[in-house]
């Protein structure tokens, strides 16, 4: 803005300043590139627009209305987040989102990083060992979740049971008992998304200059030393981060409890985006689906704020 | 001109009559109409003015035949009413989408629910009150009442139940000769479904009974069996509705399950069975011997490679004070945005889809033809949704064309008309089946379940969420 009214004042002295100033901006708009940019972005603002902002609006107008969607919504102040709040499956679901997130980054958060590791080590083999890390990424979602619910099968005859008897352990109820279910869809999960981050953090890992490992091999550093001080540090900032978007897709499981066990047993492994689900669609209560929506994504926010500060220092 | 056609010409002569100001014979209609509160309830209409509606449950291409005989009638529907322009969709019932296309105004005039969702409906107000239009019609308004109740709310009517069937228990006759027990023999007490689990069990290795417990069809099964065992899961008090869930009924039926489960270890180990797994999957490979379902289960199980003559279907087993058994079927019903003139079209074209075939023979084997051409089952045991008479003439009618081996339920179809149909709970019907998910749950999956307690929080639950309504 400086450098535009500096100029426009240079080379209007004493005439009327103003429409020749717009013309000036507006004509250096065009000439860099501006109408180009508009066109590339309408696309955008349109699509986000429409089918992202829109619908985020309509729900926070929508948390605040009680509506059949045929006569006229009515504003019910908080009556919705009232209900929501007084539901006795809330305080389970919100445990078992949080205990889902727990183990998943407990499980799930390590197995990429130190796949990462191990295939960045790797010299020939690199290359097919992504491509099988991967394989599963390709798998459709609800695919993948009756393949390894077929894998549960509680009968002794089951895959899983199988395999334990080879070892005289089992036969396991897996799904079937609320110790156990819940681990055993994040380690379902596990299998199905960490292909698609190794490879983001094999990614970061490649960017790492070969000099720091040289360096640290000539000073007599084995490969774990190696892990510790060279490549972990430099991957923090991908580390911080995927733990981020991990927390943040974890919070919001659905997929793998509603089709593994519906919620059961005993609502052991219902979470939160399945009440969502169940109040939404099994009880046409959408004043109390977007309501407890966005309960969530506030959650979600705030976490990820305090997240982000507390964070700041390391990942610089 | 079938008797039907007959109906529906007086009808329309009946309803522009009463629009000049004549026949005293619609006024209770018309008044019906001015005080329906439902969107077009109060408009007046003239029955022979060119309307447009759009119908649901048109036939896939995959069903080559049935599609043929929809569009067949499709033509003869239109050449009977010059002045109603029907638009045919494949549009069938998801709970996913319902909502999507009520709000989008893209619901079709008329579509088909099932029985275990039009009491939601009713209670949403998505459904429009066709009340008025029903009692006016000759051939609508006397719809089987044990059937036409389930459609209906503090007296009024939101729709017109086009197929009906009860609850019963399904059974593998193939796994009962195997365990030595008669096929012929359904159980009529729950205590010989469970010695029959147990002997399934013992002689075949199979589970002897099964139900599923997610998605709410635990508490559905639940809610059919304490009906079995003389007790209602919720009850009204004028517009007060209580939920009913710590009874003697509940207790006798978990203690059913219990005993199948834990004292006969007839249960098998998968207690998270989904309803749509058992009925493709589970059931029609063979692998269980008894289950709770609804007698139309018989097509799908069939067109999921079980044999027909392996099926058989019996009466639910009734305990002590047995108070009847559930019902489920076909409703169809109107949308609420649509108007009065659509309505009635709609109306029009509903008892001439699905009722017309009860009183033209021709249609009758028309469809029963198609219908066994498309591979479909021909003759499920349903409960008559019009009178008997006309029921057993239409069978005769499609005799040549029945596949379904009828002679295997004779124990079912005698309880048609003695076992009373016991409508679901009306206020949060849904909410409590999710709450029994659970209880169900608890007792299949831990020997040491209190019943009692499990039931008493389901209680205070489901009444927590009636109050709150």
């Amino acid at each position: 803005m400086t450098s535009t009214s500096e100029v426009s004042t240079s080379s209007t002295p004493t005439g009327p300043s103003v429409p020749r100033d717009t013309t000036g901006r507006v004509g250096r708009w065009v000439r860099r590139g501006g109408i180009s940019t508009l066109i590339f972005f309408i696309p955008v603002l349109f699509t986000y627009g429409y089918f992202a902002w829109w619908p985020i609006l309509r729900s926070l107008v929508l948390s605040l209305q009680k509506t059949n969607l045929v006569t006229e919504p009515k504003f019910v102040g908080l009556d919705n987040f009232t209900r929501v709040l007084a539901d006795p499956l809330l305080g389970q679901a919100t445990w078992n989102t949080v205990w889902f997130t727990i183990l998943a980054m407990v499980i799930g958060f390590p197995v990429p990083v130190m796949f990462a590791v191990f295939v960045a080590e790797l010299r020939r083999t690199r290359q097919i060992a992504s491509v099988l890390a991967y394989i599963p990424v390709i798998i459709p979602p609800v695919v993948s979740v009756l393949l390894w619910k077929e894998f549960y099968n509680p009968e002794p005859h089951g895959i899983f049971n199988t395999i334990a008897s080879w070892f005289g352990a089992g036969p396991f109820p897996w799904l079937q008992d609320g110790n156990s279910a819940m681990p055993s869809i994040v380690v379902q999960a596990t299998w199905a998304g960490f292909g698609q981050t190794a490879i983001i953090y094999l990614a970061a890992l490649m960017s790492i200059r070969a000099e720091l490992y040289e360096a640290a091999e000539i000073d007599g550093a084995g490969i774990v030393r190696r892990a510790w001080h060279i490549t972990l540090p430099q991957i923090r900032f991908v580390m911080l981060f995927m733990l981020l978007l991990q927390m943040i897709g974890t919070m919001q499981v659905f997929t793998e409890p509603t089709v593994m066990t519906g919620g059961g047993p005993e609502n052991k492994t219902v979470t939160l985006l399945m009440l969502i689900y169940r109040y939404a669609f099994i009880q046409g209560d959408y004043g109390k689906a977007t309501a407890l929506s966005l309960i969530l994504a506030v959650v979600l926010s705030i976490v990820s704020a305090i997240y982000l500060a507390a964070t700041r220092k390391w990942s610089n | 001109m079938s008797n039907l056609d007959a109906l529906f010409t007086s009808r329309r002569r009946l309803l522009a009559a009463g629009l000049g100001g004549g026949a005293l014979l619609v006024l209770p209609a018309v008044a019906a109409c001015s005080t329906s509160s439902t969107p077009g309830g109060e408009e007046s209409f003239d029955p022979e003015a060119p309307v447009t509606i759009s119908v649901g449950g048109k036939p896939t291409a995959d069903q080559a035949a049935s599609l043929k005989t929809f569009n067949d009638q499709l033509a003869q529907f239109t050449t009977a009413h010059p002045n109603i322009t029907v638009n045919a969709e494949e549009t069938k019932w998801d709970a996913q989408t319902f909502n999507a296309m009520v709000a989008a105004g893209t619901l079709p005039t008329t579509m088909t629910v099932p029985f275990t969702d039009i009491q939601a409906l009713i209670e949403r107000e998505q459904v429009l009150d066709i009340t008025s239009l029903v009692a006016a019609d000759s051939v609508l308004s006397k719809v089987n009442p044990d059937v036409a109740k389930i459609a209906q709310r503090d007296g009024k009517t939101y729709g017109v139940a086009s197929s009906a069937y009860t609850m019963g228990l399904i059974y593998n006759r193939a796994l009962y000769t195997a365990a030595g027990l008669d096929p012929d023999k359904p159980p009529a007490t729950w205590d010989e479904v469970v010695s029959n689990a147990a002997a399934i069990t013992q002689k075949t290795g199979k589970p002897g009974f099964t139900i599923p417990t997610t998605n709410n069809v635990g508490g559905w099964y639940l809610t059919t069996m304490s009906y079995s065992n003389g007790s209602l899961m919720e009850t009204r008090d004028g517009e007060k509705f209580t939920a009913t869930i710590n009874t003697d009924g509940a207790k006798a039926s978990l203690e059913i399950l219990r005993q199948i489960r834990w004292d006969k270890n007839a249960f098998g180990s998968n207690f998270l069975l989904d309803l749509t797994e058992a009925r493709s999957k589970i059931f029609p490979s063979g692998a269980y011997g008894q289950a709770v379902d609804g007698a139309d289960v018989y097509g799908g199980l069939v067109t999921n490679g079980m044999k027909g003559d392996d099926v058989g279907i019996g009466p639910l087993p009734q305990g002590t004070g047995g108070l009847g058994t559930l019902g489920g079927g076909a409703v169809q019903i109107i949308s609420p945005k649509a108007s009065r003139a659509e309505a009635f079209a709609a109306l029009e074209w509903v008892k001439f889809r699905t009722l017309q075939k009860y009183f033209d023979q021709e249609l009758a084997i028309s469809n029963a033809k198609a219908a066994a051409e498309d591979g479909r089952a021909v003759g499920v045991p349903e409960v008559p949704v019009l009178e008997e008479s006309l029921y057993s003439s239409y069978l005769e009618w499609i005799k040549p064309y029945l596949n379904v081996p009828r002679e295997h339920f004779e124990v079912y179809l005698a309880s048609l008309s003695t076992l009373p149909i016991v409508p679901e709970p009306a206020k949060k019907g849904q909410e409590l089946y999710a709450s029994l998910d659970p209880v169900v749950q608890a007792v299949l999956t831990r020997q040491d379940a209190n019943i009692e307690e499990l039931l008493a929080k389901a209680e205070t639950d489901v009444q927590a969420q009636i109050d709150a309504s």
